[in-house]
C-alpha cells in the first residue's frame, strides 16, 4: 500500500514537472505578445499624441497586457532618477528587475537597445527604433510559439512517461 | 526683508542645478550660499569645467575645475529638461531652448541637423547654458509712475543686452499693473512664449504675475496677443523678446485696439533698437513710445525711461 502511494506521488510530481515545464513554454509566449503590444500602444501614442515620456510610461503601463506592464509601470516609478542615470539605464535596469518577463539573453538585447532611443530622439527616430524592436520580438515570439507546441507536448509527455516509468520500478 | 528673497533665490538655484547631472550638481551644490542667491546661469560646454555666471563674471564650479564636461552630461541635462522627452518639445529644441519647470531656461548650442534650409534637430550638443529665474519683488518699483497714463496707454518696450534682466523687469511690471501697485488695477494678458513669465505648470504659474493676469503659454507670441485679445479683453498685453515681423504685426493690431502694450527686446537703447526696421516701423507707427533701459548687473542693475524718436541713426 505504501509502495503504491509512494508510486502514485513519484508519477505526480514527474508529471507536474513536465507540466511546469511546458506551462513556462506558455508563459513565455504570454510575455512576449504582451510586450509586442506594449511596444504597439508606445508607437500610437509617439505617432499621434507625441505623448511625453511620464505620460507614456503611464498609459503604456495601464493599456498593455501582464507581464509586460510592470516594466512599463517600473521605468515610470523611477523617472525620477533622470540626472543621475539616463532613461536608457532607468529601462534597462527595469528589465532586469523584471524576472517575470521570462527573456532571453537575444530579446534582453533587442529592448535594451531601444532604451537608448526612447526619449533622446524625436518622435521618427523612436518609431523606427521601436519597429525595429518589434520586428525583433516578433521573431523570437514566432520562435516561442513553435518551442510551446513542439516541446510543450514533449515535457509533458516526458514528464508523465518518466514518473510512470520510476514508478513501475519501484513497485 | 533680503533675506526670505535671498532664500528664494538659493531655493530657485538649488532647481536649476538638479537639471545637472549627479557629480555637476555636487559641485554645484559646494557653491557659497551667497553666491548661490546671485547665480544668473550655469554654464556647461564639452571639454571644459562647468562654471556658474555671477554678476561679475563666470566661476567655475568648486571642486570641478580640473574637470571636463562630457557630450553624455550634456545629453543628460536635456533628457532631465525634457524628462525624456525630447520628441515632445522638438520644436522648442529646434528654436534652441528649452523651458522647465520653475521658468529656467536651458539654452542649446550644437551641431544643427537641416532639412530644407530649416533646422530640424540638433545633432550633437556642444553646450548648454542653464539660466537660473527668479522673481525679485520690487525690482520694477517706480517704472509704472513713470509711463504713459500709469501704464493704462501707450506702448513700452523693456530694453537690455541678452541677460540683463528684461524678463525680471516685466515679470514685476506684470504683477505691479495687475495688482494695483503704484496705480489702478488693470486685466492683463500675457503672451507667455517660452514659459519663462509665469512659468505654468499645471495650470497655476509658479511665478507671482499678479491677481488679473491671465496667461497663455507655449504657443508662437503672433498668435497669443490675437487670442488673449479676442478671449480674454486684456487692458494690457505683455510679451517677453519680441523680435520678428510677425510680433511685430501682432502688436501693431493689438495698439490699434485701445490696449497698452509691454514687451522686451534685446538692445543696448533706443539708437540700438531703432536700427532694427521692425522696430522702427512700430516707434513710427507710434505702437511703442517709450523704452525702459536697462543697464549694469546683479545688485548695480539700474533702469533709466528714454522717449523713442522716430527714426534712429541706422
Amino acid at each position: 500500500m505504501l509502495r503504491l502511494v509512494g508510486a502514485l506521488l513519484l508519477t505526480a510530481g514527474a508529471a507536474g514537472l513536465g507540466l511546469c515545464a511546458a506551462g513556462q513554454l506558455g508563459e513565455r509566449v504570454r510575455s512576449l505578445r504582451s510586450l509586442v503590444g506594449g511596444l504597439e500602444i508606445l508607437k500610437r501614442e509617439l505617432s499621434f499624441r507625441r505623448t511625453a515620456m511620464p505620460e507614456l510610461m503611464e498609459r503604456t503601463a495601464r493599456q498593455a497586457g501582464e507581464p509586460a506592464r510592470y516594466l512599463f509601470a517600473r521605468c515610470r516609478d523611477h523617472l525620477e532618477e533622470l540626472g543621475e542615470r539616463s532613461f536608457g539605464q532607468i529601462w534597462v535596469r527595469a528589465l532586469e528587475a523584471e524576472p517575470e518577463l521570462l527573456l532571453t539573453r537575444e530579446e534582453r538585447a533587442v529592448l535594451a537597445e531601444l532604451g537608448q532611443v526612447l526619449g533622446r530622439y524625436d518622435a521618427d527616430g523612436q518609431i523606427a527604433a521601436l519597429e525595429r524592436a518589434e520586428e525583433g520580438l516578433k521573431v523570437c515570439l514566432a520562435r516561442a510559439e513553435e518551442d510551446r507546441r513542439r516541446l510543450g507536448r514533449v515535457y509533458t509527455a516526458l514528464g508523465v512517461g518518466s514518473g510512470a516509468m520510476l514508478a513501475i520500478l519501484l513497485l | 526683508m533680503m533675506v526670505p528673497v535671498r532664500r528664494q533665490a538659493a531655493e530657485r538655484f538649488s532647481q536649476a542645478a538638479a537639471l545637472l547631472p549627479w557629480a555637476l550638481r555636487q559641485g554645484a551644490e559646494r557653491l557659497p550660499e551667497t553666491d548661490k542667491a546671485r547665480v544668473e546661469e550655469l554654464r556647461l560646454r564639452a571639454g571644459r569645467p562647468p562654471t556658474a555666471v555671477l554678476p561679475e563674471g563666470e566661476v567655475p564650479l568648486p571642486g570641478l575645475e580640473g574637470e571636463r564636461v562630457t557630450g553624455e552630461d550634456l545629453r543628460l541635462v536635456l533628457e532631465v529638461a525634457t524628462q525624456a522627452s525630447a520628441h515632445a518639445v522638438l520644436d522648442r529644441v529646434r528654436e534652441g531652448f528649452v523651458t522647465v519647470r520653475g521658468g529656467h531656461r536651458v539654452g542649446l548650442c550644437g551641431s544643427a541637423v537641416c532639412e530644407n534650409g530649416a533646422i530640424r534637430t540638433l545633432g550633437s550638443l556642444s553646450s548648454l547654458s542653464i539660466r537660473v529665474a527668479r522673481e525679485v519683488p520690487g525690482a520694477a518699483a517706480g517704472v509704472r509712475p513713470m509711463l504713459r497714463d500709469a501704464g493704462r496707454t501707450g506702448g513700452t518696450v523693456i530694453l537690455s543686452p541678452p541677460g540683463g534682466g528684461k524678463t525680471t523687469i516685466l515679470r514685476d511690471l506684470i504683477r505691479r499693473l495687475s495688482d494695483g501697485i503704484e496705480g489702478p488695477p488693470l486685466r492683463v494678458g500675457v503672451a507667455d512664449e517660452r514659459g519663462e513669465l509665469a512659468a505654468m505648470y499645471d495650470g497655476l504659474p509658479m511665478n507671482d504675475l499678479g491677481a488679473r493676469t491671465d496667461v497663455l503659454d507655449g504657443c508662437p507670441k503672433a498668435v497669443a496677443l490675437k487670442l488673449l485679445l479676442r478671449a480674454m479683453n486684456p487692458q494690457v498685453l505683455a510679451a517677453d523678446e519680441v523680435a520678428g515681423p510677425e510680433d511685430a504685426a501682432a502688436l501693431e493690431e493689438a495698439a490699434g485696439c485701445g490696449v497698452a502694450l509691454l514687451c522686451t527686446a534685446h538692445a543696448a537703447g533706443p539708437e540700438d533698437l531703432l536700427c532694427r526696421p521692425v522696430f522702427r516701423r512700430l516707434v513710427r507707427r507710434g505702437v511703442l513710445s517709450r523704452a525702459v533701459v536697462l543697464t549694469g548687473r546683479g545688485e548695480g542693475r539700474r533702469w533709466t525711461l528714454a522717449e523713442l524718436g522716430e527714426g534712429g541713426p541706422c
